[in-house]
């Protein structure tokens, strides 16, 4: 019997032994495992029965009727109809039998399996339990339980086959997975038996060729880790330490031979580098001369075919902007073909040597190279080449070549000179370019300074221009030739000596940047305003020796700037005058009002009859006073309509012709195709008045006034020099008169109110204020020309809109004084008004409500239970508006009409609402006369109602 | 001794300073109730609300417009108009009105398109009577679980024929409206009544008219007597009859009842939403879905009736004590 069957008998048995032991005692352990088990499960399954009878009682219990026949007889049938269909598991039946011995429920009708008596006496003893039997031949488990109020029996049993049939199935199982893992091992153990025969026989194979001489014999791989792995590993380090031991025999002999030879060839070296290092001496001399790039070029191109005995040599530099190596110098050629051409990058030889960093050598160009150039090459009839890099640190800057016609083998003793002389080129290559470079820096810094707009000027320390730039000259309007050997004061006129502020001295003197801004005369007279910027420039000791001037014209800056103050001046009084002007309109209100009152009461035959009057009037002047300091202050409540100015000018003619005289002749030159603009026309009325009677003043001997209309737009250059003009399309009306004209002093004043150039008592100085006012609030723009002894001319300029003009207002203007029943809210936050116009109201019979304010006002509106047929509030009220609280009280009285006062608004412009369909607008200027207020109210309420 | 007292004062009034001034700043609600206090729906809703806010950092007002005993449209909107001022002056975060006069006086007219968010809750079967809805204004309709009621009747009925007996008020015309509309065909039998003499004649006269009642409500019916209505009743059905409110179950055979607790729940909760930072209008109306079964013994008995152990296992048991009338 051979060593490989006694193995597998021994694991044969073995396995068997095993494979049956494992299956009996697992049967065993199972039948224990089941029989408990089902135990638990038919006892549980018995007490979820009697939980769920318990809880149909429970139900009947809690109603009430757990004792009531009926109610027991139907949860009964419930549970027969719920529990018909009862199975557990395929043979598991339940029976329940009652405290009399019936059967009330049972599965068991499916097989027609019943107990009789004496089967219940036998298998149930006692109230819960469990039991097997053998009835009908066949062996069952039972479970059973009492619920005792109403001493039912709930019995659940199972066949004994079936709680065994699992453990069955498991046994058949586990016996065909035994008989298949035996099966599985016979297998696995011959295999590997078969493998372990087949390595001890590649050992020996091995060993057998080692004998005969083979020393790259070896055990084939892989090794295994067992012991048979280890002896394979053993003989196979055996046979390599034979193998090198042999090797490093052969190798000693070699070296020896090479030594000899070396000696030889390093005695005739010495020599050829001696003349080398002499060349190379000759050719760094040669290159400090002062020569040119090229020249140099040259020169090293020649000296490296010298020092190789090559037939041609040539350098292609770098080209940063292209990318590409252009040959700049070359030596030796013949055909002039590679004179003047460029290598692209990572072509070629010099590409590689470019992309690589080292020296190459060639023996046959056409046969290992080729190229861009291989063509070139070919026709100088090169054949072996050396080509070196040319660079600084990492800076890459071209590429070095030498080369012969006939094929031959460099040395790198060859390539070492050649790189040397590589080295030498960079060099100068790095020379020759920073030279270039300055050159073009110092033309970049002159042709800038000579280009910009601001003056620059060097100036020595006694004063004399050393350079200046254009600009500078520019702006002293002057050639540069008049400054050859010239003072920098002689710049300007009128400065024939160093100026005491002079920015370049104090500079000098304090060794850090002066600056100061200062007004000069041109040659030709003209003003101009000039920063100037001094900086020292130190000498070789370290001094300030010079200075250089940077000059900046700002003239037109300076205009702008005192533009700009004007305009915040003019606007800074027109807010102080409107906030008084609100203020004295309430109290005019008062003063207007109580007068009205006053003269309705006292007869016109008594004296006093006369003073009121005067208050009255004087009143009415204050008013109108008041109105122009609105109008200066911009709160004028404006009523905008598109209106067309030559219609303006046409319809205010006469009035015009009036108030000029017979000694001025008006001349009007009317654009025909003058396009619409959106104004007040009142207010445009104002304006013409305020125009022509300040023309008329200015032509005390008679003139002509001109009032002229055109088209304008005014243009982005335009709207620059005028800070506050938004450039487009403007209607313009010019207004001209022949007088006296005015000094630019006087122009810079015009327009600030209670500026006046008339006697005292003569003129108000509101009038050219409260046009500028006007014209400002209506987004215009308004432009003086005056000459003095040759008049003025004063242009407005509103903006165009597309729209046609509307058809103006007819304003009945036939005062009467009516009143009326009506019930008016008055909505006023200043008493003294408050307190009057609710006295004319209830004088002319109307019966009032007073507010103060917006919340007051809602609440007055809610508690009133009559009708409200008017609401008269004022436009600007603590904490709201006027339209607000109109539209507020409105939403629940409908009816009520509206009508609006205001001494200004902070809407300036009136609200689309405040008008109704017959576009008569609701709205009262404070202040207002009686009169005015009866009528008004009287026109919105319209005519008394007959009742009345 | 005086300053002593200025002094304990004085630390009290700094100690106690912070908690008014958080007082102040904690969300208001404003429960507005259509009814009054004692009234049982009310109540509920009301209960409902506390459950949800107990231990909310929320403060909860109560307005009652007792619009039930006070039934002049006069008086409703007296109430609307002071429960309005009391807003104006509170300011609360969120109005809770509860049934449909405090949507119908005081939310329509006051609140509609306002800034104040309304939750509102016990409207009777269509919000949009109030033109709701509003986008400040969300809430939870009052529905009746009616084909659930005709499922439990029929088990017991001998007949298709259906009655419906209550007061002749507003509210029951409404809801007797969308009974017939969407769920009777239009073919249910309407008892409208005013006095308990005319409620007593109208049983009598639907035991031989139809095969099931419905007993709705008898708040508002005058001269009533609940201890007598139950012998009445008791005495005279001889019909399966159901009830929609828990107050009737004393008066019919069975009694499927809305929950005044959900409605409050949901309400509060809601509210809490809206505090919370989600706009009404983002939160959609919906619908009660819980109900109360509750079965009357007595009647049960009377009918000859054995109730279905399903129906006594969900149901609330009730028995009436009848005097003993003597033969």
């Amino acid at each position: 019997m051979t060593l490989r069957a006694k193995i597998h008998a021994l694991s044969l048995v073995v396995l068997i032994t095993l494979t049956v032991s494992v299956v009996l005692v697992g049967a065993l352990v199972i039948d224990e495992i089941v029989h408990s088990l089902n135990k638990r499960l038919l006892l549980a399954e018995v007490e979820n029965l009697h939980r769920k009878v318990e809880h149909g009682y429970n139900v009947l219990r809690r109603a009430g009727v757990a004792q009531v026949e009926s109610y027991v007889k139907r949860m009964e049938r419930e549970f027969i109809e719920d529990l018909h269909d009862y199975s557990f598991g395929k043979t598991g039946r339940l029976t329940i039998v009652d405290g009399n011995g019936r059967v009330v429920i049972t599965s068991a009708d499916k097989e027609n399996y019943r107990l009789n008596e004496k089967e219940l006496e036998q298998l149930f003893a006692g109230k819960t339990g469990f039991t097997e039997s053998s009835l009908d031949g066949q062996d069952r488990y039972w479970a059973y339980t009492t619920f005792e109020p109403w001493n039912w029996l709930i019995a659940v049993s199972i066949s004994k086959a079936e709680m065994f049939e699992k453990r069955n199935e498991y046994l058949q199982s586990v016996s065909f997975l035994a008989a298949g893992i035996l099966l599985v091992n016979i297998v696995v153990s011959t295999l590997f038996l078969g493998r372990l025969v087949r390595r001890i026989k590649t050992t020996l194979d091995c060993a057998k060729a080692v004998e005969a001489g083979d020393l790259s014999a070896r055990v084939p791989g892989p090794m295994s880790s067992d012991e048979l792995g280890s002896l394979q590993t053993g003989i196979n380090s055996m046979i390599t330490t034979m193998e090198t031991r042999t090797e490093e025999l052969k190798s000693a002999n070699e070296q020896l031979l090479r030594e000899v030879a070396d000696r030889k060839n390093a005695e005739a070296g010495l020599e050829s580098e001696l003349r080398k290092t002499q060349a190379l001496y000759d050719l760094a001399v040669a290159m400090t001369a002062e020569q040119s790039l090229d020249e140099n070029l040259l020169l090293l191109a020649e000296t490296s075919r010298g020092l190789l005995g090559t037939d041609v040599s040539y350098v292609a530099l770098l080209n940063e902007s292209t990318g590409e190596l252009h040959v700049e110098a070359t030596s030796g050629i013949q055909t002039a073909a590679l004179t003047d051409v460029s290598i692209p990058y990572g072509e070629g030889m010099g590409g590689h040597v470019a992309a690589t960093g080292a020296p190459l050598i060639v023996e046959d160009y056409k046969q290992e190279i080729g190229g861009p150039l291989a063509n070139l090459v070919e026709t100088e009839g090169l054949t072996s080449l050396i080509a070196v890099p040319i660079r600084t640190g990492k800076s890459f800057l071209g590429v070095l070549y030498t080369a012969n016609r006939k094929k031959t083998s460099f040395s790198e003793s060859d390539t070492a000179t050649l790189a040397l002389l590589g080295n030498l080129a960079a060099v100068e290559v790095t020379r020759g370019r920073t030279e270039e470079a300055l050159r073009a820096g110092e033309e970049i810094y002159r042709s800038l300074v000579e280009n910009i707009d601001i003056g620059v000027a060097l100036i020595n320390s006694d004063f004399n221009l050393v350079t200046t730039n254009q600009a500078r000259l520019k702006i002293a309007r002057r050639a540069s030739e008049e400054f050859n050997g010239k003072h920098c004061y002689d710049f300007f006129e009128r400065i024939d000596h160093v100026c005491e502020s002079c920015p370049g001295k104090r500079a000098m003197a304090e060794g850090k940047p002066v600056e100061m801004e200062t007004e000069r005369k041109t040659k030709d007279g003209d003003s101009v305003f000039i920063r100037i910027q001094a900086f020292p420039v130190l000498g070789p000791d370290g001094k300030p020796a010079a200075f250089i001037n940077v000059v900046e014209d700002v003239t037109q800056r300076k205009i702008l700037e005192e533009r700009l103050r004007q305009k915040a001046k003019l606007e800074a009084i027109g807010i102080l005058a409107g906030g008084i002007a609100h203020d004295f309109n309430n109290l005019l209100t008062a003063i207007i009002g109580y007068s009205d009152l006053l003269l309705a009461q006292i007869p016109s035959a008594a004296n006093e009859h006369e003073k009121v009057v005067q208050i009255s009037r004087a009143a009415d002047q204050a008013a109108s006073l008041t109105r122009q300091l609105l109008a200066f202050g911009r709160k004028t409540v404006l009523e905008m309509r598109v209106i067309d100015l030559n219609t303006a000018v046409s319809g205010f003619g006469n009035m015009l012709r009036r108030l000029i005289g017979e000694d001025i002749q008006l001349d009007t030159i009317l654009d025909s195709k003058l396009g619409t603009v959106e104004a007040d026309p009142a207010q445009i009325e104002q304006v013409l008045m305020n125009l022509a009677a300040n023309a008329k003043d200015a032509m005390p001997d008679g003139g002509t006034l001109t009032i002229e209309t055109s088209n304008v737009v005014l243009d982005e250059e335009y709207a620059r020099a005028h800070a506050d003009v938004q450039p487009g399309p403007y209607a313009m009306i010019a207004v001209t008169d022949t007088g006296h004209g005015m000094s630019t002093k006087t122009l810079s004043r015009i327009f600030e109110p209670f500026f006046t150039t008339k006697k005292e008592g003569r003129g108000t100085g509101l009038g050219l204020s409260s046009v500028y006012g006007i014209v400002k609030q209506h987004q215009g723009h308004i432009s003086v020309y005056s000459e003095p002894k040759h008049g003025t001319t004063i242009k407005v300029y509103l903006p165009r809109v597309e729209r046609g003009a509307e058809q103006p207002l007819i304003h009945a203007h036939t005062p009467f004084r009516h009143g009326g029943s009506e019930t008016i809210m008055v909505v006023e936050d200043e008493p003294v008004v408050s307190e009057l116009v609710r006295e004319v109201l209830e004088t002319l019979g109307y019966r009032v409500l007073i507010a103060s304010e917006g919340t007051e006002a809602l609440a007055v509106a809610e508690q009133h239970e009559g009708p409200i047929e008017l609401i008269l509030t004022d436009m600007v009220l603590p904490g709201t508006d006027g339209v607000t609280l109109a539209k507020e009280i409105t939403k629940n009285r409908p009816d009520a009409k509206v009508l609006y006062m205001s001494g200004y608004s902070e809407n300036f412009v009136l609200p689309a609402e405040i008008g109704d369909a017959d576009d008569e607008v609701h709205f009262m200027r404070k202040p207002f006369t009686t009169n005015v207020l009866a009528s008004k109210i009287r026109k919105i309420l319209g005519d008394i109602k007959e009742s009345e | 001794m005086l300053g002593k007292l200025h002094t304990t004062l004085l630390l009290t009034a700094l100690l106690l300073s912070p908690v008014l001034a958080l007082a102040q700043t904690r969300p208001l609600i404003l429960f507005v109730d259509s009814y009054h206090e004692g009234y049982e729906w009310s109540d509920g809703i009301l209960k409902g609300i506390r459950a949800v806010l107990e231990g909310k950092d929320v403060r909860l007002e109560v307005f009652r417009m007792d619009t039930k005993r006070n039934a002049s449209e006069e008086h409703a909107r007296s109430a609307a108009n002071t429960a309005y001022s009391m807003i104006k002056e509170l300011k609360p975060d969120v109005v809770i009105a509860a049934d449909d006069n405090a949507s119908k006086f005081l939310v329509m007219p006051y609140l509609k398109d306002t800034s104040v968010p309304v939750v509102f809750c016990g409207i009777n079967w269509d919000a949009s009577i109030y033109g709701y809805p509003y986008p400040n204004v969300t809430g939870m309709l009052e529905v009746d679980l009616v084909p659930q009621t005709n499922a439990l009747l029929r088990r017991y009925a001998a007949g298709d024929r259906v009655g419906y007996l209550t007061v002749d008020s507003f509210s029951e015309q409404k809801i007797t409206k969308y009974y017939n509309e969407m769920f009777m065909s239009h073919q249910m039998k309407l008892y409208l009544v005013k006095t308990f003499e005319a409620f007593k004649t109208a049983f009598i006269k639907a035991q031989t008219e139809v095969d099931m009642l419905y007993v709705s409500n008898y708040a508002g019916i005058d001269r009533w007597d609940s201890a007598e209505a139950e012998i009445f009743v008791a005495s005279n059905t001889t019909i399966p009859t159901a009830a929609r409110l828990p107050w009737m179950a004393r008066f019919a055979l069975l009694t499927l009842a809305k929950s005044p607790q959900e409605q409050g729940v949901w309400s509060a909760k809601t509210a809490l939403k809206i505090i919370n930072g989600t706009p009404p209008s983002r939160i959609p109306i919906t619908k009660n879905r819980q109900a109360d079964l509750i079965i009357n013994l007595t009647i049960a008995d009377k009918l000859g009736i054995v109730v279905d152990p399903d129906l006594l296992e969900a149901a609330k048991i009730i028995r009436l004590k009848l005097p003993t009338v003597p033969e």
